[in-house]
């Protein structure tokens, strides 16, 4: 099948159709303008007519992909977009390009109605409006849905077909209200919505996916994420769910197990002021050490070992228990 | 012509964008008071530490300079380590399995015969390439390279004695210290290493004759891979170990064992729980005398060759770290804290020559987090998800805990484990030896640790550190698309297993 669409790029003129419906048979149009086919039908060339028509096949094989990428694949599907990081779905408010107008980058194709405002949706490219899919008025598309088919110029548009699966209607309130109809349906063994889709501003795993439906976690911004960057792990929404005891269940992250010793605090050397501070402040607690009149008892409570029931002397910043516990030790056996 | 335009299109942004890099490198040269200003970064060690924090440095606008002394970079990794085995080890894996594999596979060969020399020079090929490569890499990226040996005159000031002759010295606002890890001798000096006859992992890739036995001294990760290079070439290897598994620290105890039970069938020896007391040269044979770790049982070996591979140790000769008084801990080590600063405030330090494992990722890691220290005052090593892997066939390779220490640790888990007997390419490849084997928490299924024996565990132990980096479970790998027919459906599987049910096992 490669000679013979050779055999056509070297005697037809027209060989655009030629060639294009040969090879729709063999590789369904994909690859016509790909360079593995170029190489591929060099490869199949006997080699003296190599050289001679290399460089002419060359040429016409480009001016044939140009010709041929119009057929089918330049068509895009323009879907719902989201307006806004919360948007989930929005209405068609009205088409500003009919059917088959073609536009350039910049112009605006419709309006998108969503809770909060209407908002133009420009285009992104040049190219036509194949086919609209999503009418004037529709309400409560999803985002993400397609509502209009793109072409570009030149392509054929006249029997653009929605895709299949994403050609069903917006769902509309109206058929899940008949399917809630039917007479109560056996008890399902989880009562997860189909419809029901978690959202998040951060990307979900698979796993944290499935809780988020089972458990009926509407907001699952509200579980805090400790994974990266804030992300949710499964350990996660199991500990929000009750399910596990923390985010990483029994295990402790030892932080930094492969290196020694703990980073020493680098010891500030203090200015004036806060010198200053620190010995009005001792200054001050050294003050207010008796209060009261001095009393036999109170001086000589200071000498003696620290009993649980008499009161400590006021707290000195600078003296620390351990000094006093050595003092203590060391009056033990003299007093 | 859409392709031409594209490719014109890329043509005039690679100018564009290499003007700018100029003009980007040009503006930060004229801050300097002269040209031959202090160097915002002088690293010193040019292995996959070294060269890799250095050329990094640069591309963030450090001016920087890489002070190695060997004469080409790389470091041992890539002269006489990790390169220069894997094509010994893959080399004599074909040549293996060219003699012993093939006529099973339906391709009868005949007059199969090793060329040792060629096989030597091919390694050569590859190591000249790839340190050259690295040459250019360094010129790309302006980092300056000077061939010599480094030594503190202060903190901000190295000499250097190059080794064309003469010297020079350096000024320096930051160093990274690098110099890596040599081979630690035999404990206690019994065993003198000429490698000739008693080699270490350097001689051991030179061996100029297959020896008819060899014994290896030390069941880790260096002595099994080159045990298993001569091993197919035709020698017959037997492995030494004091402890009683082999792999190396961290490797976990099932798949040690499954480990010894293939390499066993490879024909490899063992004799675990066993000491080398002496290794002597007797008639052109070595003599080597061992005693069982408990003292109570002596045998003779002899051997052609032996390998020395207990292990190695940090390098820091010639530093005169003395001089500006960074501190060393009793194993030689450099004390660094976790931003890998040392005793001394402006020098860092990273790799094999401080804490930590001895791997060249580990220290290219640790190279770029330095410098983002450096230039940022922030970086980053999860030393939880450093992967060993061990590339003998199969390959053994594992990330985070073992089933061992998460035990001791009183960690509740499950396992996941799937067999590569039971994945379809592992069987069409006729290559099924080896599982996977997952760890996770039980409550979360977090996973903890993975630990892989089997074709490619090395490529394919990647996935597990991904995993673990982002805090993954079990599940999330098991609901995840895996291609059809992949070793690594195995993997999934693995996890399947964990979390719930593998689906062909």
């Amino acid at each position: 099948m490669y000679k013979l669409c050779i055999e056509g790029v070297k005697n037809s003129h027209e060989l655009n159709t030629v060639s294009c419906s040969e090879f729709e048979i063999n590789k369904s149009g994909h690859s016509l303008c790909s360079p593995s086919y170029v190489s591929l039908t060099i490869l199949t060339m006997r080699p003296a007519c190599l050289a001679t028509s290399l460089a002419r096949f060359l040429s016409r094989a480009q001016r044939r992909t140009l010709h041929q990428t119009r057929v089918r694949h330049a068509i895009t599907n323009l879907k719902m977009p989201a307006m806004s990081p919360t948007m989930t779905e929005g209405g068609v408010s009205s088409w500003k390009k009919r059917e088959g107008e073609s536009f350039s980058a910049g112009d605006v194709l419709l309006e998108i109605e969503t809770d909060k405002a209407t908002i133009d949706v420009e285009a992104q490219d040049d190219g036509i409006l194949g086919k609209i899919i999503a009418q004037d008025g529709s309400k409560n598309v999803q985002v993400g849905k397609v509502i209009a088919l793109l072409a570009e110029e030149g392509d054929d548009i006249s029997n653009l077909e929605a895709p299949k699966e994403e050609s069903k209607p917006a769902p509309s309130p109206q058929p899940e209200a008949q399917a809630a109809q039917p007479p109560a349906p056996a008890p399902q063994p989880t009562a997860f919505k189909p419809s029901h889709h978690p959202k998040h501003s951060k990307h979900l795993l698979p796993s944290v996916i499935r809780l988020l439906i089972e458990g009926n976690v509407v907001d699952a911004e509200a579980i805090p994420g400790t994974g990266v960057r804030g992300m949710l792990t499964k350990g996660d929404v199991l500990a929000y769910l009750g399910r596990a005891s923390s985010p990483m269940g029994t295990f402790k992250e030892a932080k930094n197990e492969v290196l020694g010793p703990k980073r020493v605090e680098e010891v500030k050397p203090l200015d004036g002021a806060v010198i200053r501070q620190l010995i009005v402040s001792g200054l001050a607690a050294k003050t207010k050490l008796a209060p009261a009149p001095a009393t036999f008892d109170a001086i000589i409570a200071d000498y003696l070992p620290p009993s649980p029931s008499s009161p400590k002397a006021a707290p000195i910043p600078i003296s620390s228990t351990k000094v006093q516990d050595s003092s203590a030790k060391y009056f033990d056996g003299l007093l | 012509m859409l392709q031409l335009q594209r490719a014109a299109q890329k043509n005039v942004a690679r100018r564009l964008h290499k003007a700018t890099v100029q003009l980007g490198a040009w503006n930060s040269h004229r801050g300097l008071a002269t040209p031959s200003g202090p160097y915002d970064a002088v690293v010193i060690g040019g292995g996959p530490g070294g060269y890799v924090a250095a050329i990094k440095a640069a591309q963030l606008g450090l001016k920087t300079a890489c002070i190695e002394k060997r004469g080409s970079l790389g470091g041992t990794c890539l002269n006489v380590g990790c390169i220069p085995s894997k094509a010994m080890l893959n080399n004599s894996h074909i040549y293996h399995q060219t003699q012993h594999d093939l006529q099973k596979r339906g391709i009868d060969v005949t007059g199969v015969s090793l060329n040792l020399p060629q096989m030597l020079q091919a390694k050569e090929q590859s190591v000249v390439g790839l340190t050259k490569g690295i040459e250019m890499l360094f010129k790309q990226n302006k980092v300056d390279y000077i061939k010599g040996s480094a030594s503190f005159v202060s903190a901000t000031r190295i000499a250097v004695q190059l080794n064309d002759g003469g010297s020079t010295e350096v000024e320096a606002k930051n160093v990274i210290i690098a110099t890596g890890s040599e081979v630690a001798p035999f404990p206690g000096g019994a065993i003198e290493i000429d490698e000739k006859q008693i080699v270490s992992s350097t001689g051991a890739l030179e061996l100029q004759k297959v020896p008819e036995k060899m014994v290896v001294i030390g069941g880790g990760i260096i002595g099994l891979e080159m045990g298993s290079v001569w091993s197919r070439l035709g020698a017959e290897v037997t492995v030494v170990e004091f402890l009683g598994t082999i792999g190396g620290a961290g490797i976990d105890e099932e798949v040690a064992k499954q480990f010894q039970k293939i390499l066993t069938k490879q024909g490899i020896k063992f004799k675990l729980n066993t000491k080398v007391l002496s290794a002597d040269k007797q008639d052109g044979n070595v003599i080597i005398q061992t005693e069982s770790a408990k003292g109570d049982k002596q045998e003779i070996l002899e051997a052609d060759v032996v390998l020395v591979a207990v292990g190695r140790r940090p390098y820091t000769e010639g530093l005169n770290l003395e001089a500006v008084g960074i501190e060393k801990d009793n194993k030689g080590r450099i004390v660094i804290d976790d931003q890998f600063n040392t005793s001394v405030k402006n020098i860092k330090c990273i790799g094999d020559v401080t804490f930590g494992p001895m791997l060249a990722h580990k220290a290219e890691e640790e190279g770029i987090a330095a410098v983002e220290y450096i230039n940022a005052g922030h970086g980053h090593v999860n030393y939880n998800g450093i992967p060993s892997v061990v590339y003998t066939h199969p390959e053994v390779a594992w990330v985070g805990k073992t089933e061992q220490e998460l035990k001791a640790a009183g960690v509740k888990y499950n396992i996941g484990k799937f067999p590569f007997a039971a994945n379809s390419r592992a069987k069409t490849n006729q290559d099924s030896e080896g599982f996977v084997k997952f760890i996770s928490e039980k409550e979360t299924d977090r996973i903890l640790g993975v630990h892989i024996i089997g074709p490619n565990a090395g490529e394919m132990v990647s996935e597990a550190v991904l995993a673990m980096e982002y805090g993954a479970s079990s599940e999330d790998i098991a609901r995840t698309t895996h291609a059809h027919p992949t070793l690594s459906e195995a993997f999934k599987e693995a996890a399947m297993a964990a979390y719930g049910k593998a689906i062909h096992f």
